[in-house]
Formats: structure tokens, C-alpha cells, sequence
């Protein structure tokens, strides 16, 4: 051992430890990103915009080449799906005029649902096989903040923002194992934790935790943000649940949580940069 | 002794080349999945480099290359792949000068080595912080080392040119 840490050896490890220890103070105390990274961040930016533009060309060419035939008959489908939907359509407006009616005879307050969104692009994705995160185009420079809940143009729950830099940022998927959000069954209102889980991420699940001994939930049921706490909007989708399993300890149940946004194509997101809603 | 000059010319060579290999790992290697995973590039570098520069060169490099990497990807904690890829070069430098000679089988063999330490500490971390599933983590860390590997084709080559055009030009 001797041999191998020389002196110089020892000198550059303990140097490399106090790099490490300043990097970490740096960070702890900085509110969304520390200087360095910051400025690492920005310097990164360009050559990220620019990796992904070439990449999704490249991808666009092979997707023409190989998807075509899949493409068009999902095209077909998608057809159909929007006839129906335009028939919910119909009828959701004649409940919307119904729902305001009624609650001008009764007197409660008008519902309001309001999102401040902020788009951005994915400039880089799946750089780890032990995290799942995605960096964007878009900082503090446009109003982002650490703890931002993020969503498709659809409105599923993509992930949280867990690094602000002034161009750029970093998002933690609900897939990641240390992604945790309110989450609530939709069809009977039961309240749990939507968490991500190091075993299920690859698969592309996450687990729907704390559900209690004789929770309310099936598979198919559809579950989203529970807006508790205020921290994030509610009814946001996160997904639909795959299957009811028993915990461990033989008494607690959790469920398998299929996400509705598909996170390995996601091109563009937006970011909740601000939310107020009155139910 | 070496001059200033040539000094700053090999190391700004190494910078754009590792530069160049950041590319490669963002444009092409993240975009393959083979089993699932993806391969990482970036702990192959110091070792490869700090077998070629020796035990005084090579894990300064890596130290600056840990920084970098620091700030521009996820890690465990701040300053996890300063120290990591520090020590990875350090192991690398001794390979190289007491057990096999600087070529492709050393280069394959720290490459190996140095993947497998970055692993290693990740899930040291992940197990002292809670984290359980140490078999998946295991398979994760052994499927990423493997796939990653015949990267060693392309870093190889490219390093050895440095180390040998960059001397023998001056």
C-alpha cells in the first residue's frame, strides 16, 4: 500500500477531498445552484442545445426509416380517438354549463384552475444508469425554481426540478428513486406517495406507497397529484396503477404505477412555475 | 525536463480530445441501450490517460476531469468523481508502471478497473444511505463495466496518439 500512495500520491487524493468538501459546501448553501456549477451549467449549454439538435435529427431520419408503417397506423387510431373525444367534448361542455348553474344556486365559489407555465427543451437525457433525470433549457433566467413540479403539453407529472441554473436546469423524474410526491387514487380519493424505486426505474414503474392496510385501489385505476400541502398543483395525471401488490411485512399494500407520460421520448416539457387553484 | 510550451500544448491536445470523447458519449452512447443500460465513457478517461502519463501527470488530469465531470452530471454527492476518478488514476499509474506495460490489455484492464470503482462507490454510498436491492445494484454495476468496455477501441487509439505524437513532434 505504501508503494502505491506515494506522497504525492496522498497530497493529490487530499486535495481531490477538499475539492470534493468545498463543491459540497458550495452547494449546500447556495438556494438553486451553486456558482460553479452554474457557471459550468452555462458554459455546457450550447454544446447540449447543439447535441440534441443533432441527435433528434438523426433519430427523426432513422424514426422516418424504420417507423413509418407504425406511424400510420397509430395515425389512424389517433383519428378515431379524436372523433370520440370530440363527443366527450360535446357532453363536457353541456356538464361544465350544468356544474355552473348549480353552483350559482348554491352559492359556492367559481372553480379556478390556473397554471403559470414555462416551456423548455430537453437538451440531454439518460446520462446515468442510476438516476433518472433530464437537464432543460430554461433557469432561473425565466422564473424556474428549485422544487418547480414539471408536466407534459398534456399535463402528466414528468418530475420536479431539483437544480436551477440561470439557462438551465435539472429535472428529476417521478421514475428516480428518490422522486416522492402526493399523489391520490382518483376514483375513490385515497390519499399515498408516489415514489420512484431503484428496482422498477429501468422497467419504467414507480410505486404507490402508504396506502395503508385495506387501501381502495385496482388495477386500472388512474392516480394523480394529490395537491396536498400546497406544493404542487392537484389532478395532475401520474399514472394508472398496474397492479396491487402486498408489502413485506405481509399487512401494508402498495401498487405498481405505469407513469402516463412516456419519459424516453419526451422532447419538449413544461415547467409550473406557478399555480393557483380553488376547488 | 520538459518545457512550458510543450507542456501546455499536449494537455490542451488531451483537453480537446477528452472534449471530443464527452462528445461521443453525449451524440452516441447515450442514445444506445443494450439490456437496458447505458454506457458511460467517463471513468475510462483518467485511467486510460494516467496509464500513458504516469503516477504524477495522470491523476491530476483525473482530478481535473472529476471536477468537470462534478459539475456537469449527476453524482451521489459533490466532488464524488473528483475523488473517485483521483484514486481510479492513481491505481491506473501503478498498473501501468509494476504490472502491465502501457497497450491495449492495460488500457482494457484499468478501463475495467476503474468502471468497476466508480460502481463500487456508488453503491457503497447507496447502501450506507439506505438504498437496498445490493444484487440489482451488483448487476447494474458489472451489465455497465461490460458494455462499456469495447469503448476502450475508440479511447485507446486516441490517448496512445497523444501520448506518442505529442512527444516525438516536438
Amino acid at each position: 500500500m505504501k508503494n502505491i500512495f506515494t506522497k504525492y500520491g496522498f497530497m493529490l487524493l487530499i486535495l481531490a477531498v477538499l475539492v470534493a468538501v468545498i463543491l459540497s459546501v458550495m452547494t449546500f448553501f447556495a438556494s438553486s445552484s451553486a456558482a460553479f456549477p452554474n457557471l459550468a451549467g452555462i458554459i455546457a449549454s450550447p454544446f447540449r442545445a447543439a447535441s440534441s439538435a443533432i441527435s433528434g435529427k438523426v433519430s427523426g431520419w432513422l424514426d422516418y426509416l424504420t417507423e413509418f408503417d407504425r406511424l400510420k397506423e397509430e395515425n389512424e387510431q389517433l383519428k378515431l380517438q379524436l372523433a370520440e373525444m370530440e363527443a366527450d367534448i360535446r357532453q363536457a361542455e353541456y356538464d361544465r354549463d350544468e356544474n355552473q348553474r348549480l353552483r350559482e344556486l348554491a352559492g359556492l365559489r367559481e372553480q379556478r384552475r390556473e397554471l403559470m407555465l414555462e416551456s423548455a427543451r430537453i437538451v440531454e437525457q439518460d446520462v446515468s444508469n442510476w438516476e433518472s433525470l433530464l437537464t432543460v433549457d430554461k433557469g432561473t433566467s425565466c422564473g424556474v425554481a428549485v422544487g418547480d413540479c414539471v408536466i407534459t403539453e398534456a399535463g402528466y407529472v414528468v418530475g420536479v426540478v431539483t437544480e436551477a441554473g440561470y439557462n438551465w436546469s435539472t429535472v428529476r423524474t417521478i421514475l428516480d428513486s428518490e422522486s416522492s410526491i402526493g399523489a391520490m387514487v382518483f376514483r375513490s380519493g385515497a390519499t399515498a406517495l408516489a415514489q420512484g424505486d431503484f428496482a422498477l426505474m429501468s422497467e419504467g414503474f414507480l410505486t404507490l406507497n402508504y396506502l395503508g392496510t385495506d387501501p381502495d385501489v385496482v388495477s386500472g385505476d388512474l392516480v394523480v397529484t394529490s395537491g396536498l400541502g400546497g406544493y404542487y398543483p392537484s389532478q395532475l395525471v401520474i399514472g394508472y396503477v398496474d397492479e396491487v401488490r402486498t408489502g413485506d411485512d405481509g399487512l401494508a399494500q402498495y401498487a405498481i404505477v405505469r407513469p402516463e407520460a412516456d419519459l424516453s421520448s419526451l422532447v419538449q416539457i413544461f415547467i409550473v412555475t406557478d399555480f393557483e387553484i380553488v376547488d | 525536463m520538459l518545457p512550458k510550451s510543450y507542456l501546455i500544448f499536449k494537455w490542451t491536445v488531451y483537453a480537446l480530445a477528452t472534449l471530443l470523447l464527452f462528445g461521443l458519449q453525449s451524440l452516441v452512447l447515450n442514445h444506445i441501450h443494450i439490456f437496458g443500460l447505458v454506457p458511460f465513457l467517463y471513468p475510462m478517461l483518467p485511467a486510460v490517460a494516467a496509464m500513458y502519463e504516469g503516477s504524477h501527470r495522470g491523476p491530476v488530469f483525473a482530478l481535473v476531469l472529476g471536477v468537470v465531470c462534478d459539475l456537469l452530471l449527476p453524482a451521489p454527492f459533490e466532488g464524488f468523481f473528483t475523488v473517485i476518478f483521483t484514486i481510479s488514476a492513481i491505481l491506473s499509474a501503478v498498473v501501468a508502471e509494476k504490472l502491465i506495460s502501457p497497450g491495449f490489455l492495460c488500457a482494457l484492464t484499468v478501463s475495467g478497473g476503474s468502471l468497476l470503482l466508480t460502481s463500487g462507490a456508488r453503491i457503497l454510498i447507496r447502501s450506507l444511505t439506505g438504498g437496498g436491492y445490493l444484487a440489482l445494484m451488483a448487476r447494474i454495476a458489472v451489465g455497465e463495466a461490460l458494455i462499456t468496455l469495447p469503448a476502450v477501441l475508440v479511447v485507446w487509439p486516441v490517448y496512445r496518439f497523444i501520448h506518442d505524437h505529442c512527444a516525438s513532434d516536438y
